[in-house]
């Protein structure tokens, strides 16, 4: 291990026991210096980027805020908007011309978590003008909300002065550290023992071995949305459980997205935070000025909004197809919901119920396929043998199903695979008793044991791959 | 009036969410009506605009945390 490793490791340490001692406002002041040091310790150039981005935030805000003249005002606000606009362009172009050219993972890493405090400092400069945060934000809070680590690479996303209320209570307390260590758990569960072993095969079939198959290249795109699910609600419980032990709670991102029936409640259920920040501060104003014009208005915000959502995620054709896929089901929803479509008494509420989550499930799966491969024509060339009756079928069950998806024809390899799909299929038909479980009292220490047993047995720990959200 | 208000926006939800059950109180949100989405939201918003004769802003309707706020809200603007 290198100096510097060790160094960091003995200063977090040390800020720890600090953090657990200090009283009162030192707390927090520990606490940043913690993000600092870990962000910094991964890198610096990173945290340079942050703490500019954030000082130029603040000091518009503050401009916003003190200036006696609306037009004034309105200056700062804007040009707020196009600061962090424009930073968040020039990073996101930088990533698609880095792309048509050889991988570069330095620069990766200098846009890292970027997607993530653009929002978090739009929706503060937003706030500010519009008197809605009822709290002071201080450079302090404000620097901490966007450097703090539990939620700096993938969110969840919390507004600034939410999260600014909870920094007068922070500190280690018996109950939260109970509660964290459970999600924590939970999130390392999902991510090794399901995420990872997923991983291998959607890896195998999309990028090393791609192929014409339609059936297979259907279950790949199946295994991808149940991966990344269980990757990225796997890293916003590690998120929420690491937050949850320094004492800030943070908002639930995911509840049961795939028991949602329409692809609206999808979005109710999936990485909700963004989809609220983009109801508050995208489809809310922009519906609510077309308001007269009653449906076209609805419409025209779903679209924007979507583009934008597409736009968040990269400057990639394939995001924006993935947005428009998502906001051409909602319009089409809407118009059924207008026309009565969904008050079919007479059919049996479970069938509609069942036939509303497999419908759910085929189209994300499908709209993934766009999400994962940001090369458009790679995603079109499967999606087309998907719906190509003449290569729909493999020719031959073992050879080009089966153990393509078991990325080889080895025995040990289809028995792993058939392992994995046994794992998949139990977390997915009791993934919301399982979480009731976990958050019982009485069954904490089972839990750990039974928690561990699964992620040593089950989990991969060679090939692990990096959380899916963090490239966005 | 404030009795008649609230009569009248009871027949604006149960007209717009197509539910005769629903009674208004007070404390009513948007959890309590399950058709009660940011897309019958506006429409909602729309209906009582027209209805009154009135004009909110998107402050306003973002602040509406319940059927009270929004009661409230609906009053001090017909008696501006």
């Amino acid at each position: 291990m290198e100096l510097k490793s060790v160094l960091t490791a003995l200063i977090c340490l040390l800020l720890l026991i600090l953090f657990h001692f200090k009283k009162g406002d030192k707390k927090k002041e520990i606490l940043l210096i913690l993000c600092i040091l870990i962000i910094g310790y991964f890198n610096f150039q990173v945290l340079v980027i942050v703490l500019f981005i954030s000082l130029i935030n603040f000091y518009l805000s503050r401009k916003i805020t003190l200036s006696l003249s609306a037009l004034q005002k309105k200056y700062s606000f804007f040009l707020a908007i196009i600061f962090n606009c424009s930073i968040f362009f020039y990073f996101k172009l930088e990533d698609v011309l880095f792309e048509t050219g050889i991988f570069d993972s330095k620069h990766i890493f200098l846009a890292l978590g970027m997607s993530f405090y653009t929002l978090n400092n739009m929706a503060f400069i937003i706030d500010t003008y519009k008197k809605r945060i009822d709290y002071e934000v201080t450079f302090e809070n404000l620097l901490l909300s966007n450097l703090y680590f539990p939620k700096f690479i993938s969110g969840p996303i919390i507004s600034v002065g939410d999260f600014s209320k909870q920094l007068s209570n922070i500190g280690f307390r018996e109950i939260d550290l109970s509660i964290g260590l459970k999600r924590i758990l939970y999130g390392l569960i999902k991510k090794m023992v399901i995420a990872d072993r997923l991983s291998e095969t959607v890896i195998y079939n999309f990028d090393i071995h791609p192929h014409d198959f339609g059936l297979t290249n259907l279950f790949v795109a199946f295994l991808f949305a149940i991966q990344l699910y269980f990757d990225f609600s796997g890293y916003s419980d590690i998120a929420i459980g690491v937050s949850r032990i320094f004492g800030i709670t943070l908002p639930e991102n995911f509840n049961f997205p795939f028991k949602s029936t329409t692809i609206t409640e999808f979005w109710r259920r999936w990485h909700i935070t963004l989809t609220s920040w983009l109801s508050t501060y995208v489809y809310y104003p922009i519906s609510f000025y077309f308001r007269k014009k009653r449906f076209f208005g609805v419409v025209i915000a779903l679209i924007v909004t979507f583009i934008v959502s597409g736009i968040w995620h990269g400057l990639h054709g394939s995001l924006l197809i993935y947005a428009l896929m998502h906001a051409t089901f909602l319009i089409i929803e809407f118009v059924l919901s207008k026309i009565g479509f969904v008050n079919l008494r007479f059919i049996p509420r479970w069938i509609g119920s069942t036939f509303g989550r497999i419908y759910v499930f085929c189209i994300v799966s499908l709209s993934f396929i766009f999400l994962r491969n940001t090369n458009w024509e790679k995603s079109w060339l499967i999606t087309k043998s998907i719906f190509n009756s003449n290569s729909f079928q493999p020719t031959n069950f073992f050879n080009d199903f089966i153990a393509k998806l078991a990325t080889g024809g080895e025995l040990d390899l289809v028995f792993n695979f058939y392992i994995t799909v046994l794992l998949v299929l139990f977390f997915m038909l009791f993934n919301k008793r399982m979480t009731y479980l976990v958050h019982q009292e009485k069954f904490y220490w089972i839990y750990f044991i039974v928690g561990i047993l699964l992620i040593v047995l089950f989990g991969q720990f060679v090939n692990r791959t990096q959380f899916i959200y963090s490239q966005f | 009036m404030g009795l008649d208000l609230k009569g009248e926006l009871e027949l604006i939800f149960r007209r717009l969410f197509k539910d005769e059950k629903i009674i208004l109180s007070d404390e009513t949100t948007a959890s309590d009506i399950s058709r009660w989405d940011s897309l019958s939201h506006l429409e909602l918003i729309t209906t009582i605009e027209n209805k009154f004769n009135i004009l909110f802003s998107l402050e306003e309707v973002i602040s509406f945390k319940n059927v009270g706020a929004l009661l409230s809200c609906i009053e001090k603007k017909i008696n501006e």
